[in-house]
């Protein structure tokens, strides 16, 4: 039996999108890469979003003299403000306007509510301009507007047809309505080609503002909430770390030194290129300093670096850091760049986006985070509640990178009990490495001890080592062998014994035989009552001791031997 | 208040443009209705016929305190007689300078929203050709 050929597999070559570039700093990149042409968009979301800003953004970034851009405005921001507020940005460039911007007030038809008369004048300027792009800002009020005098069905009629016309038209169009998340069934949502949902949270003192692509037909768009910031360059949308697979970074043979040779030595060479450590300490403890020479060790073999920090100004940073070289002149000649990362609602996506175009600007293989204590506080509240799961994320793609990450930890005292304190992050499912530094009180001095608990795949050492701050940098010193309980930071000299100094004999024995190598010949009588011994035992223990060669017999008596005397 | 000494120079070359040195009193109603109707239509599509309306009656307050010849006009494109009549009673020249005026201050007071250069801008722009024929629709802006 002859078995029939399988049909050959249906090669399909999949129809390729024209996709324009938005202009804003992410937003290609979380849609998939980029706008589709004569797409259909809704950009909804609360008041204060950014929706308005955002797809100004995109109409001053695709418009051109030919195809120039088209803002019409219902009953959103009106026009003035518009004018009076967008224009603040960067991007809005005040000469294009009236050239290949425009914008169209359609407040008064709006409000009068003649649907089809509204219909007609975009069409007719929607014809007369042959726009690239047309924003509609803010279709959703005409809904209010028309409250009982209209029927539903008609505005749904209405943005139907705006649709068919705006893509027959071959424009690309965005719709801005203040949705709540209730009215998702809207049928507009449907018709729409691509949503953009936006919010704005406040919470404490600090404002998140999120951006997610519901809906993006044709493309692969990345799932979930994108943080964004409203700046003076306009809209940034900081694109989610996506889960990474950590076991993914390359792991070679190769190691980068710490800056401290004995460190070096004691973590087994050095550290793993593309490995993230973690260095956990109290405060003062000289964590800025470690992670400085681990920059310093870098930049002094060539390579470039980045240095996150949270808590500090630079200036007042790098002022503190004790490094043989001159930090000031690598950032000078761009091969060192310190990231300073302050505000209150800062995003872990934001954080990685700033961290990236640094290590990707000048190819820096080394990363510091100093600290992540102080990440941890620069973040919004919403975004420290899953803080371990987003530094899980941030370390993953950093060192997918390529790149080998220091960060350091604050460990505050008796967070985690009086054991071996680490991260109070628990952090060591996302690092391969971890240093631990700690006071010890030694003798009434507090001291700073070391010890590496953890290299990932490595054969490193385990003692805890004194460590001092000098003004060049870190002195490592001799293990602690003569102590016990560091971890405790309060240790104690261990108590040892001394050899014996006659092995092999009873206690009663080195009595008597010690008794016997500070006198001359005695007797068993003499040797009973000097010694406390009862007199019955005294001639076992000589025997004995003649036996061993410690005592010989003589004349005069019972005497220690000249070569047990010397002893 | 009074017109800054950049947006008058504005509005003098706006005039210039259109109306060059003529002094003929029916061209000069001519242009007047003229630059009316363009910054009403113009103003109108960017920032709202109500919100052009409610600048140029504030502009136009200000500016009958000088040019009281302003009373009897609506102001800017609809009374060619008025201004015709103007003319003959208080000479071209000044009819033209309380035109200049009176435009002047609709870019001061919408340059205080939106910045002068900006004001200037768009004023500039509905007075020029238009790039793209404006359509002709049935909206209030092209009503009488």
């Amino acid at each position: 039996m002859t078995r029939k050929p399988k049909a050959a597999p249906v090669t399909r070559t999949p129809a390729s999108l024209e996709l324009l570039d938005t202009g804003v700093p992410g937003l290609n990149d979380v849609l998939g890469g980029g706008l589709p042409a004569l797409s259909f968009n809704l950009v909804a979301g609360g008041p204060g979003s950014g929706k308005t800003t955002l797809s100004l953004q995109i109409l001053f970034a695709t418009a051109t003299p030919e195809r120039p851009g088209l803002f019409i405005t219902l009953l959103g921001e009106t026009s003035l403000k518009l004018l009076r507020y967008q224009q603040l940005f960067d991007f809005f460039d005040p000469a294009r306007i009236g050239s290949d911007i425009h914008i169209l007030n359609l407040s008064e038809d709006a409000l009068e509510g003649d649907l089809e008369r509204l219909l007609l004048r975009v069409i007719a300027e929607v014809d007369r301009l042959h726009p690239q792009v047309v924003v509609v800002d803010s279709f959703r009020s005409l809904l209010r507007v028309q409250g009982t005098s209209a029927p539903v069905r008609e505005i749904e009629r209405f943005v139907q047809r705006l649709a068919m016309h705006l893509t027959t038209w071959e424009v690309t169009s965005f719709l801005i309505g203040e949705y709540p998340e209730a009215e998702l069934r809207d049928p507009v949502f449907t018709i729409a080609d691509g949503i953009l949902w936006m919010t704005q949270e406040a919470n404490r003192n600090s404002v998140v503002r999120q951006l997610q692509v519901v809906k993006a037909r044709g493309m692969a768009s990345k799932p979930g909430l994108h943080t964004l910031r409203i700046g003076r360059a306009g809209v940034q949308v900081f694109p989610r770390i996506p889960e990474s697979s950590r076991s993914m970074h390359p792991r070679g043979n190769k190691r980068l030194s710490s800056g401290i040779p004995e460190l070096d030595e004691m973590m087994g060479g050095g550290i793993p290129v593309g490995d993230s450590l973690v260095l956990a300490g109290p405060t003062g403890a000289g964590k800025t300093t470690f992670a400085m020479r681990f920059v310093a060790a870098g930049l002094e073999a060539g390579e470039a670096a980045v240095v996150a920090i949270f808590e500090e100004h630079p200036d007042a940073y790098l002022q503190r850091t004790k490094t043989e070289i001159d930090l000031s002149e690598a950032m000078t000649q761009d091969k060192l760049r310190v990231i300073y990362l302050r505000p209150l609602d800062l995003s872990v996506d934001e954080t990685f986006d700033e961290i990236r175009s640094a290590v990707q600007a000048i190819g820096a293989t080394r990363v510091v985070i100093d600290s992540i204590s102080g990440f941890e506080m620069a973040l919004a509240p919403a975004f420290r509640m899953d803080f371990r799961e987003s530094l899980y994320r941030l370390i993953g793609a950093l060192t997918e990178l390529g790149v080998t990450v220091f960060s350091t930890v604050e460990v505050v005292a008796g967070r985690e009990g009086p054991g071996l304190q680490l991260t109070g992050y628990q952090v060591s499912f996302l690092t391969d490495d971890i240093l631990s530094q700690r006071y010890v009180e030694i003798e009434g001095l507090l001291r700073k001890a070391l010890v590496v608990v953890k290299m990932r795949g490595s054969n490193h050492n385990r003692e805890f080592r004194f460590y001092e701050l000098t003004g060049s940098g870190v002195q490592i010193h001799e293990p602690l062998h003569d102590y016990d309980g560091i971890i405790t930071g309060m240790p104690t000299r261990k108590l040892r014994r001394p050899p014996p100094a006659h092995p092999g004999l009873t206690d009663q024995e080195v009595l008597v035989f010690e008794m016997m190598t500070r006198s001359g010949p005695l007797s068993p009588e003499t040797i009973a009552r000097q010694t406390g011994l009862p007199p019955a035992e005294i001639m076992p223990i000589l025997d004995r001791l003649i036996q061993l060669d410690h005592v010989s017999h003589t004349d005069a008596g019972y005497l220690a031997t000249p070569r047990s005397r010397v002893r | 208040m009074t017109p800054s000494s950049g947006t008058t120079d504005a509005a003098r070359r706006l005039w210039a443009r259109l109306a060059g040195d003529t002094h003929e009193p029916t061209e000069i109603a001519r242009v007047a209705g003229q630059l009316g109707a363009q910054l009403r239509l113009g103003l109108g599509r960017w920032i709202g016929v109500d919100a052009y309306q409610a600048l140029l009656e504030r502009a136009a307050v200000t500016a009958r305190a000088t040019h009281p010849f302003l009373d009897g006009a609506s102001c800017l494109g609809e009374d060619s007689a008025v201004t015709l009549a103007a003319v003959g009673v208080h000479g071209s020249a000044a009819v033209v300078e309380g035109l200049v005026t009176l435009v002047a201050l609709v870019i001061e007071l919408l340059g205080r929203i939106i910045g002068q250069e900006m004001a200037r801008h768009l004023v500039e722009q509905c007075a020029a050709p238009a790039p793209h024929p404006l359509p002709r629709t049935e909206s209030k802006e092209t009503a009488p």
